[in-house]
């Protein structure tokens, strides 16, 4: 089978997973492009990013129609998200490859370690300040279409937390979705629906600030970058069709594995 | 469903608006991505025919500059449609922010500027170094 087949064939199973757990997919296209394809990191992580703007921006469009997506938080917060970027893409140029693969194993070991996390979904009394004064706070429709409203807080927090989101975007390759829902989810207090819609609307736009600077600095490859971005938008599609009839307790204990064992795949890589 | 009195209708038809466009702007980037590689793959540039793991230094300009010498249609088009895709968060933020203007949410639309402005910018960065 020819390695584009193969490769289209492993962002489209990417893809699915990205969407079913809401991540943007390049926390599972870095370590296959570089494990598997043994493509070289800086071209694997310019060919993540692109799909990472594939995927926000499909899913985006179900969720704002959904009126899932906290719309006015999400341009708030992106203030913190394209400035974090920006930093990471000039940190990028000073930072070894190897180290790159060590720091990237070590997120995805956070990552499963969070994942395993049990969320708990606690609301928030009052509105922060910045949240009342720029109307950040809303509503949303849960399971059985009932309106929720829903309260903001630590919003300065979540802003800071959206900046270091930023940097590992363009370090790694990634949307950082994981960090931004947990900031949401967590520290300001939004219901986890809305976190995950919201992060997945943003990690576009982190994702498109380095994107595009890599694209014009030319380490985006049409022959990697086409086949995992064709690949991904149609994993996405299926996975967001198929999502609601697997259980979820299921799909996060899959993850849990799969990023326990590439982290220490890369964490051996970088440390070689 | 009707919308209580927290979100407005108006909030609404502007992510109505966005959701429009984005859903038509990945469908069209994709066809363009599709019709570009399959060119790739019709002249036989293969990835197996590509040193993949050596980081070969060429700017966007040269890329599509030998492209254009050579005739390179798939690698033309596989650009334009990859542009196309990472454009698409940067004209939504564009978007948002002309509609919050219309909606006059000065305040709202002053920051979805700054991040317009901060996306371009992070452009040009690339073509620096």
């Amino acid at each position: 089978m020819p390695a584009e087949v193969i490769l289209l064939l492993t962002a489209l199973g990417a893809g699915f997973l990205g969407a079913i757990l809401g991540l943007g997919g390049g926390i599972i296209i870095v370590p296959i492009l570089t494990l598997v394809f043994h493509v070289n990191i800086r071209y694997a992580i310019a060919a993540s990013l692109i799909a990472i703007v594939a995927t926000s921006s499909g899913a985006a469009a179900g969720y704002l129609r959904d009126s899932l997506t906290n719309l006015r938080l999400a341009v708030f917060l992106e203030m913190g998200t394209v400035l974090g970027a920006i930093t990471g893409f000039f940190l990028a140029t000073f930072i070894q490859t190897k180290y790159l693969f060590t720091l990237f194993g070590f997120f995805l070991l956070f990552s499963a370690l969070m994942m395993l996390r049990k969320r708990t979904e606690s609301v928030a009394d009052v509105n922060h300040p910045w949240a009342e004064s720029l109307r950040l706070d809303g509503i949303y429709p849960d399971a059985s279409k009932e309106w929720k409203y829903y309260k903001v807080q630590n919003v300065p927090f979540g802003l800071i937390t959206m900046f270091g989101a930023g940097v590992l975007s363009a370090l790694l390759g990634i949307g950082s979705g994981v960090f931004k829902v947990l900031a949401m989810d967590g520290a300001m207090k939004i219901p986890i629906k809305v976190s995950s819609a919201t992060s997945n609307f943003m990690i576009g736009v982190t994702a498109a600030a380095s994107a595009g600077a890599y694209l014009l600095r030319g380490d985006i490859r049409p022959e990697i970058a086409a086949p995992v971005a064709l690949g991904v938008i149609g994993g996405s599609f299926l996975g967001a069709k198929v999502m609601p009839k697997i259980p979820s307790s299921v799909i996060r204990m899959i993850f849990v594995v799969v990023l326990s064992i590439t982290s220490v795949q890369m964490i051996w890589k970088g440390f070689q | 469903m009707s919308f209580p009195e927290r979100k407005t209708e108006s909030l609404h038809g502007l992510e109505l608006k966005i959701s429009q466009f984005l859903r038509w702007g990945v469908l069209t980037a994709g066809i363009l991505i599709l019709i570009g590689w399959v060119t790739l793959l019709y002249q036989g540039d293969s990835l197996a025919r590509m040193d993949v793991t050596l980081y070969n230094p060429l700017t966007l300009r040269e890329s599509l500059e030998w492209a254009v010498i050579f005739k390179d249609r798939g690698t033309l088009i596989s650009f334009f449609g990859l542009l196309f895709l990472v454009s698409l968060p940067v004209i939504r933020v564009l978007l948002t922010g002309v509609l919050f203007m219309r909606q006059r949410e000065f305040k709202m639309a002053i920051m979805t500027f700054g991040v317009f402005l901060v996306l371009l910018g992070s452009f040009f960065l690339g073509v620096e170094h």
